[in-house]
């Protein structure tokens, strides 16, 4: 006992050593004896079951982040496709160069089918057409 | 790592880590909440807990790390008067007049010691963790654990030696 104690002192027993030096009633030197006593009473334990109480509400908090992170994804992800719904559908409304010719080609003849004696100016604004037609 | 990981490499160690966050934070209520939020400030990062060579080192760290963390807001005034208190609440409804005697000596001698050998000594003997633990919650060498400890023990042990003596009128 008075090695594991000089053991104890210098910092070399395990913890287990120390467990039965904690629990051995046989301590001569006095002042280890109190400070044994001290260590013993001192001892916090953790309530029974503490890991599997602790679990459930763990379990609970980790899936509610989860969820948040769903959700965040799934409003990323509504995002995208509407942006790309939004693209896309610009791009039908766009015309080709060559179907916007051909529109003004129809454009023009309109107008020279029905009034031929007007005079006319044809402004092409983009894709706007603009006919200025005086009759004489 | 799995949640199936987590619960049996990481999760597992909420018991052990009791002693020690009752232990700072001074209530066995508050010290439940705070191993959940320990546990999953874990959690957002199990990354680094994969290929970790010392997990129950960084789980103690993490938890040292967040009980000063809590001190640290909480108004100082309230810590030192409830220190005292502390111990003697833990223990059973007889108090009785000699380990009050003895829980004081020892607490003020515990304040007298170095800040890393008191804590080293808590740790070790009254949480009752491994070295590598303790080394790897303070960040200092294993071999230095030993020296502090040591340190801790033989003057805690001097210091109740000459107290008791002079108590018996012994003392020269």
């Amino acid at each position: 006992m008075n090695n594991l104690i000089e053991k104890y002192k210098s910092g070399l027993t395990s913890l287990e050593e120390e467990k039965t030096l904690f629990e051995s009633d046989a301590i001569a030197d006095e002042s280890i004896q109190k400070l044994v006593t001290f260590i013993k009473k001192s001892k916090k334990q953790a309530p029974e079951n503490f890991n599997e109480k602790l679990w459930g509400s763990f379990e609970e908090k980790t899936k509610k982040s989860n969820k948040f992170r769903i959700g965040l994804i799934s409003v990323a992800a509504s995002l995208a496709l509407i942006l790309s719904i939004y693209i896309s559908n610009n791009n039908l409304n766009e015309l080709t160069i060559g179907e916007k010719e051909a529109l003004l080609k129809e454009a023009k003849s309109m107008f020279l089918a029905t009034n031929e004696e007007a005079k006319y100016d044809v402004v092409v604004e983009n894709e706007l057409v603009v006919v200025y037609t005086k009759l004489e | 790592m799995t949640k199936t990981d987590f619960k049996l490499k990481v999760f597992s160690l909420s018991e052990r880590l009791f002693p020690l966050v009752a232990r700072m934070l001074g209530t066995n209520a508050n010290a439940e909440d705070a191993i959940q939020d320990i546990m999953i400030k874990l959690w957002e990062q199990r990354k680094k807990l994969d290929n970790h060579p010392n997990v129950n080192g960084f789980v103690f760290l993490t938890a040292r790390n967040y009980c000063i963390d809590v001190l640290r807001k909480k108004p100082k005034l309230m810590q030192d008067s409830t220190s005292h208190l502390r111990v003697l609440k833990s223990s059973n409804n007889d108090i009785n007049i000699e380990w009050e005697e003895l829980n004081t000596i020892i607490l003020k001698i515990l304040k007298e010691i170095p800040e890393q050998q008191k804590e080293v000594f808590l740790m070790r003997d009254i949480d009752g963790y491994e070295f590598t633990e303790i080394a790897a919650a303070l960040q200092i060498k294993i071999e230095h654990t030993r020296v502090l400890l040591s340190r801790a023990r033989k003057q805690i042990g001097l210091t109740l030696e000459k107290t008791y003596s002079y108590k018996r009128g012994t003392y020269e």
